[in-house]
């Protein structure tokens, strides 16, 4: 059962926030963590809904959704799509730190808490059976998010790590519309 | 997935050298097909007929994992029962949509022709002069056709002693599959 104190404490930590960007470190490692994938790049989310996610190592890769539209646009690959932002998409680690926190404990058992310093870290436990993550783990140092590590059913660990974080940021909102460069081949599904 | 049977290829074709017994790639995949475009991190490890390749999404999320030895496949999804077959690609393009010619891209991503095809047509890279004395079959295959597939080696990196392909575009007919390896480990 979700420990309130638990989820009222992460909620007020995020709810502050209307946006957050940060550098990002990500690993992917299997279930002998061997690690699978290492990128890098910088992301930004602000709470009405809307998230750009630009990988540049190894590959430059590009997510990016107003809330309405989701762009996805891999330049190596000279491939782009463009389709409706769906619900599952929604509950991405990201979304989260956007602040968005109103549903927090309905979508998620939450455990853990902070110390006087606000360090510490929160389990979330996905309350749905189709989440596409087993549970995700954000860590705090003091009072900002500086990690989330999530974990899949195949024993799979993503690993974040944010730096250069910035908080509450005034943003400029067409960073969350994208247009393929010219003569890129971009898909548009219904 | 079949070792290398050396008929198959039309006379003349050598391969630029033997098949790789096992490597470790890490990259990008991307499938371009009529109303779908798909891309996804590829990790894909090979012991002789061994091998384990995973797709997975933003966050490692959606992963696919297809393990595979010469007798059969297992392909493995979230919230789903395992299910096996003996062929890869049919496994593969019911469970998920993804059309991949596994078998062959084994020998794709190596730069090397597949056996399960013939080689209808191949280009080498243009090497510069002061390699005058590279024998001509060792040169990196620029391009293959190999039936409906047409394969085009667009860059190769040098992992020890070997140049291995990191972009590989594969066309069909009915689809494009780019392939791009960030790391090789052999």
């Amino acid at each position: 059962r979700s420990d309130d104190g638990s989820s009222v404490q992460l909620s007020q930590l995020l709810a502050g926030t209307h946006s957050f960007q940060a550098n990002f470190e990500q690993r992917l490692s299997d279930e002998d963590n061997q690690i699978m994938q290492q990128s890098s790049g910088t992301m930004i989310v602000i709470n009405s809904g809307k998230l750009r996610w630009q990988t540049e190592q190894p590959f430059a890769q590009l997510v990016v959704t107003d809330g309405h539209k989701l762009w996805r646009y891999d330049e190596d690959l000279e491939q782009a799509s463009v389709g409706s932002f769906s619900i599952d998409l929604a509950q991405t680690p990201a979304m989260i730190l956007s602040g968005k926190v109103e549903e927090l404990d309905q979508q998620y058992t939450v455990t853990g808490q902070i110390d006087e310093q606000s360090n510490g870290q929160f389990t979330l436990i996905p309350t749905s059976t189709n989440s596409l993550f087993d549970s995700l783990v954000i860590r705090f140092n003091q009072g900002r998010v500086s990690a989330m590590i999530l974990l899949d059913g195949f024993g799979q660990t993503t690993d974040i790590q944010f730096s250069e974080v910035v908080v509450n940021a005034a943003v400029n909102d067409d960073l969350f519309s994208f247009t393929p460069p010219q003569g890129t081949d971009v898909l548009v599904e219904q | 997935c079949s070792s290398w049977q050396q008929d198959v290829f039309d006379s003349g074709f050598e391969q630029p050298r033997e098949p790789l017994a096992q490597w470790r790639v890490q990259g990008r995949v991307g499938i371009r097909a009529e109303g779908q475009a798909e891309s996804a991190n590829i990790f894909w490890r090979l012991q002789g007929d061994d091998y384990n390749l995973r797709l997975s999404g933003p966050f490692g999320a959606g992963t696919v994992i297809i393990e595979g030895d010469a007798e059969h496949v297992v392909l493995k999804q979230r919230n789903q029962p395992d299910v096996s077959a003996v062929d890869a690609e049919a496994l593969l393009l019911r469970h998920t949509g993804w059309q991949l010619p596994v078998s062959s891209m084994v020998y794709w991503l190596q730069g090397l022709a597949s056996p399960e095809l013939p080689v209808d047509d191949s280009r080498r890279l243009v090497v510069e002069a002061d390699t005058e004395n590279t024998v001509m079959q060792d040169l990196p295959l620029a391009m293959l056709q190999q039936g409906d597939w047409h394969i085009e080696f667009q860059r190769y990196s040098r992992i020890e002693s070997t140049v291995l392909p990191s972009k590989v575009v594969i066309t069909h007919p009915s689809l494009r599959i780019t392939l791009i390896v960030s790391q090789w480990q052999l």
